[in-house]
């Protein structure tokens, strides 16, 4: 198991109940990945509009991704290793003005 | 007073304050403008370039050791394109003017309307209706009329992006929609110029500086792909807190005011995120410049040349701008009422019955308007005086209306006093409500559909608020019972149609209830066509084709749609009720 923060931000927290903080426990044989953690957390965080949450094997474009804060790009994307009590932020892109 | 001179006087009185502000400027200008303080060689003081009236008026900046008349001189020099006169870009003008930048152009297209005032400041109670660039200039120049400040009312198009974002020194994004980003973006990487976007919704604020040399990002290295429609939410249907552009707004000036002066480090490759719940910031670390970006990597593809034939609308899916999405025509015609039809199947307050409604009374939430008394038929059209006027909100009443369904039930015939707490204040927002058998009375069912705080603000009396949540989110299970009244409605089968990648072995309760509303496609029956006749409205007439569409693919055929909803309501039969 691996225990993860996530946060939602930008209106993200509507697919996920409203709720802007979850902590999980998420299963792992080895490492665990970017790529798994969304995986995981579609399946089992995201109330409703999945949709507007992953498209394809990745999140939905408009959303980035934060690990401890750093962006994702910069920890190598879908192949970025979550560590026990890492912090992942998705944040929704606004456009209002 | 009657309200003939009502008007007449607050008429005389805006024109009155636009006078004396008229007035006020013309005074400033001449006292201000001419600067005759300026240092004459070889006489009594040097500078480093400003007037005496700069030194003078700026004098808090320029006392400032981290600031300093350099850095003033620089400002007072500069340039800076603020593109949208809202939310975000309301403070930034002020602020920019205020501090003393040489020269600020504000970009927009669009008309104030009364709603944008609590949140974009640099406009005023008379300008509403008026050019919002225009506007926000005024406002400019009346608080500061020794620089020059420029209204492009025409807007930033991918025709003449790139010479306006040229002709100024520093970029702030200040829009409303995700084509003006991206354009923005790529103007200010062909020209390299620095661009502070800003964005704020709800209670959410996010800032940025982009194509900031020589290794910031843009705005699609960080966005390569435009987010889907159904993602922006506009600040018309989602709300939007006022302070939070102008948190917002204000930083965005902050960062330019940096990016002229040489003054501190730009919010370069980082992104600050504001959440006014908590009262929080926070920054975070984003990518550099990306190689492989088609607007400011090494290989570009968007260049000068063909900017202004880039489709931005096609790209983005969206418009350049955020206004209300078109009316659409889901449904037939004949599955459609107007306003003026609505009007005539409700029944006028005086006419319901006294042991019914007392005077003050609003009707309960599931009651059914009993069957017309004669005089008000259903061929007659009511006269507007007679018909109920708009239940507007005071205090307290906050979905006073949305009533759980199992109360309901139980009082389907026989209406509630208003401001029953603790029934009231629980929309049904679930399949999962209690199920029961409906009784099919006279008169139509009115269902309101729009979000709870919207009916809360303002509703039509009789109408029961059912908000849509889009066609994923189940039908409440009152509605469902009219075409079944036996199906528990909870345990019907669920079809992961919309989310395919969730395999048949790994099943979700709550996937099952999302599915609920469009899977079950059950024949119609007679107690379908028992269910009568409900009357669908919603903010502007789209919601409520879906609605109907969705009731009417379960056999409720009596399900119809009010064209135009309560935006048609207000134009057409009460002015009275507000348009928001
Ligand atoms: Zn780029």
């Amino acid at each position: 198991m691996v225990a993860v923060t996530i946060e939602l931000s930008g209106g993200l927290e509507a697919l996920f109940g409203e709720q802007k903080t979850l902590k999980a426990n998420v299963p792992s044989s080895g490492q665990l990945t970017a790529s798994q953690l969304i995986k995981w957390t579609r399946d089992n965080l995201v109330v409703e509009r999945a949709d507007l949450f992953v498209q394809g094997n990745s999140v939905r474009p408009g959303i980035l991704v934060l690990i401890n804060d750093t962006d994702w790009e910069l920890c190598g994307l879908l192949n970025a290793e979550i560590e026990d009590g890492d912090t992942v932020v998705f944040i929704s892109t606004l456009h209002g003005g | 007073m009657d309200g003939s001179q009502d008007a007449l006087v607050a008429s005389l009185r805006a024109e009155n304050q636009e006078l004396i502000r008229r007035l006020a400027s013309q005074d400033s200008a001449q006292q201000y403008r001419s600067d005759s303080t300026v240092p004459q060689a070889g006489l009594a003081w040097e500078g480093c370039g400003l007037t005496g009236s700069q030194v003078a008026r700026y004098s808090r900046q320029l006392v400032l050791p981290s600031f300093g008349p350099q850095a003033q001189a620089r400002l007072c020099k500069g340039s800076v394109l603020v593109i949208g006169a809202g939310g975000l870009g309301s403070p930034a003008v002020l602020y920019l003017a205020a501090g003393g930048v040489g020269r600020v152009g504000i970009v927009d297209t669009d008309a104030l309307e009364l709603s944008n005032l609590h949140r974009q400041i640099a406009h005023q109670e008379v300008s509403v209706g008026k050019h919002k660039a225009a506007s926000a200039a005024v406002s400019c120049r009346a608080l500061n009329s020794s620089i020059q400040v420029i209204a492009h009312e025409q807007g930033l198009l991918p025709g003449n992006a790139l010479d306006l974002v040229s002709a100024y020194d520093v970029v702030l994004d200040c829009s409303d929609n995700a084509p003006t980003r991206y354009l923005a973006s790529d103007a200010c990487c062909i020209a390299a110029k620095p661009l502070v976007s800003g964005a704020a919704l709800g209670m959410d604020g996010q800032l940025t500086t982009l194509c900031v040399a020589p290794a910031g990002p843009c705005y699609r290295c960080l966005y390569p792909q435009a987010p889907a429609l159904a993602s922006c939410r506009r600040c018309a249907e989602a709300g939007v807190l006022g302070v939070a552009p102008g948190i917002i707004g204000t930083l965005q000036a902050l960062e330019a005011i940096k990016l002229l002066t040489g003054v501190g480090q730009p919010l370069t490759s980082r992104l600050l995120l504001l959440d006014c719940l908590s009262t929080g910031f926070r920054t975070i670390k984003l990518r550099h410049r990306q190689p492989a970006c088609i607007a400011c990597g090494p290989h570009a593809t968007i260049t000068a040349s063909n900017l202004a034939s880039y489709d931005y609308r096609a790209f983005t899916g969206q418009p350049f701008n955020d206004a209300a999405p078109p009316s659409i025509s889901l449904i037939p015609a004949a599955q459609r009422l107007s306003v003026q039809d609505l009007a005539s199947r409700m029944q006028p307050a005086s006419t319901r019955p006294s042991n019914q409604l007392q005077p003050n009374q609003q009707p309960a939430a599931f009651s059914r308007p009993h069957v017309a008394e004669p005089e008000a038929s259903n061929d007659s059209m009511i006269p507007i005086s007679r018909l109920p006027s708009a239940d507007f909100c005071a205090s307290g009443c906050v979905a006073a209306e949305t009533v759980p369904i199992g109360h309901q039930q139980a009082n389907s015939c026989n209406p509630l006093p208003e401001g029953d707490e603790g029934q009231g204040a629980k929309g049904f927002d679930s399949a999962s409500q209690p199920s029961g058998g409906v009784q099919s009375s006279a008169g139509p069912l009115l269902l309101d559909v729009r979000p709870k705080e919207q009916f809360a603000a303002a509703h039509l009396p009789g109408f029961v608020n059912v908000p849509y949540q889009g066609p994923h989110k189940p039908l409440p299970a009152f509605l469902l019972e009219l075409c079944h009244p036996s199906q528990s409605v909870n345990q019907a089968p669920g079809v992961s149609s919309v989310l395919p990648s969730l395999s048949a072995s790994e099943p979700d309760a709550r996937i099952q209830n999302l599915e609920l509303g469009l899977s079950q496609t059950p024949k119609p029956s007679d107690q379908c066509e028992a269910a009568g006749e409900i009357l669908v409205v919603c903010r502007r007439g789209n919601d409520s084709q879906e609605v109907v569409q969705q009731l009417r693919s379960l056999g409720i055929t009596g399900a119809m749609d009010i064209i135009g909803g309560l935006t048609a309501w207000s134009q057409s039969v009460d002015p009275s009720f507000p348009i928001y």
